[in-house]
């Protein structure tokens, strides 16, 4: 049986795992295999994992368990290592850079932001401010909407100009938030959103909690604003010290 | 903890869960010595946002939308739409199922 492993802690973390259910159907108990100063939560790895629904939130409950009761270093959905020997291994071997990670993640949270624009508004937004998109407009209008090939040639124009829009707008909202961050990390930008970012900061937040809040206030009518936190440092645990 | 998770009435709902899951998939720890199970990657919903936005049906949607806005001459520009006041609707709805496995790819561990 290979082991699961869900992410590692101080060897001193509460590690609130009693009745927590881990991985797979079957839903395997978890376990703590200690190296040290440090611990590592793992589980069985159930038979054929997949990124089912179940399995990813069941991933996700355990580290946002062991997040609020304490540091942890969450690991990417879906690591196996060999047995909890290898696991313990690991530890050691790499002893002194998880040691500093857990420090430099101590009382630190993640906080996703994702930005959406309000499509209506941002379309009036773009007529309002080019005359030659408003006459464009106009004249489709009138002529009931225009041909296919005008409406796509229309279209696109819209596209390119929402494009420049959305970086613009990503800029600025990434700006408002970085001076209250301690790290800032760029994601894809998952359906349609304009900003996926996630940021690293200090519990209990205030200061980003007010930036977020003055940017929902400031741009409510253009911009929805999609914040998901606290979340376990996903976005700024790396082995890579570059990265780190 | 306080969670501020919005739209979801707090908690981890299904949909709370399906907005973080790039992070639960694509970033956490990697540790070179272990394995990771195949999976799918976000990166196939993210591609597949990008073909979205650069479509023809996309082009056409926005022509649409923009028909619908009556934005003459005489209301003039603004560094923020002041006047608009309808809300905006709800975006696309374009949200994959996540009842059961999500994507698979085809092929081993990466």
């Amino acid at each position: 049986v290979t082991t699961y492993v869900y992410g590692f802690t101080h060897a001193s973390h509460r590690l609130p795992v009693d009745g927590l259910v881990g991985v797979g159907k079957t839903a395997a108990p978890l376990r703590i295999v200690r190296q040290h100063d440090l611990a590592a939560v793992v589980s069985d790895a159930p038979e054929g994992l997949r990124a089912k629904r179940r399995d990813l939130e069941a991933h996700a409950r355990v580290l946002e368990t062991l997040q609020a009761a304490g540091t942890v270093l969450p690991t990417r959905f879906g690591t196996l290592a060999p047995d909890d020997q290898a696991v313990r291994a690991e530890l050691a071997s790499r002893a002194t850079r998880y040691a500093e990670l857990l420090s430099r993640m101590d009382g630190m949270v993640e906080i996703n932001v994702k930005a959406v624009h309000r499509e209506d508004a941002v379309l009036r937004d773009l007529l309002r401010s080019n005359e030659g998109l408003r006459q464009m407009n106009q004249a489709l209008r009138a002529a009931g909407g225009g041909d296919r090939q005008a409406k796509v040639e229309f279209g696109e124009k819209i596209a390119a100009l929402l494009e420049v829009r959305r970086a613009a707008d990503g800029e600025r909202v990434v700006a408002a938030l970085r001076p209250h961050a301690s790290a800032v990390s760029i994601g894809p930008p998952v359906d349609g959103c304009f900003v996926n970012a996630s940021f690293l900061v200090a519990a209990p937040s205030e200061d980003f909690q007010a930036a977020l809040s003055r940017l929902r206030e400031e741009h409510a009518e253009l911009i929805d604003l999609r914040v998901y936190g606290p979340l376990p440092p996903y976005s700024f645990v790396s082995l890579d010290e570059a990265a780190g | 903890m306080t969670v501020m998770t919005q739209g979801s009435g707090g908690g981890r709902s299904s949909g709370s869960l399906y907005d973080v899951i790039e992070l639960i998939l694509d970033r956490g720890l990697v540790i070179d010595v272990f394995v990771r199970v195949a999976l799918l990657g976000i990166e196939v919903l993210t591609v597949d946002a990008r073909i979205v936005v650069a479509s023809v049906d996309t082009y056409l949607r926005f022509a649409e939308a923009a028909n619908r806005l009556d934005v003459t001459a005489s209301s003039t520009p603004t560094s923020l739409p002041d006047l608009v006041k309808e809300m905006a609707g709800e975006r696309d709805g374009k949200v994959p199922a996540l009842d059961g496995s999500v994507v698979e790819r085809k092929g081993g561990s990466r």
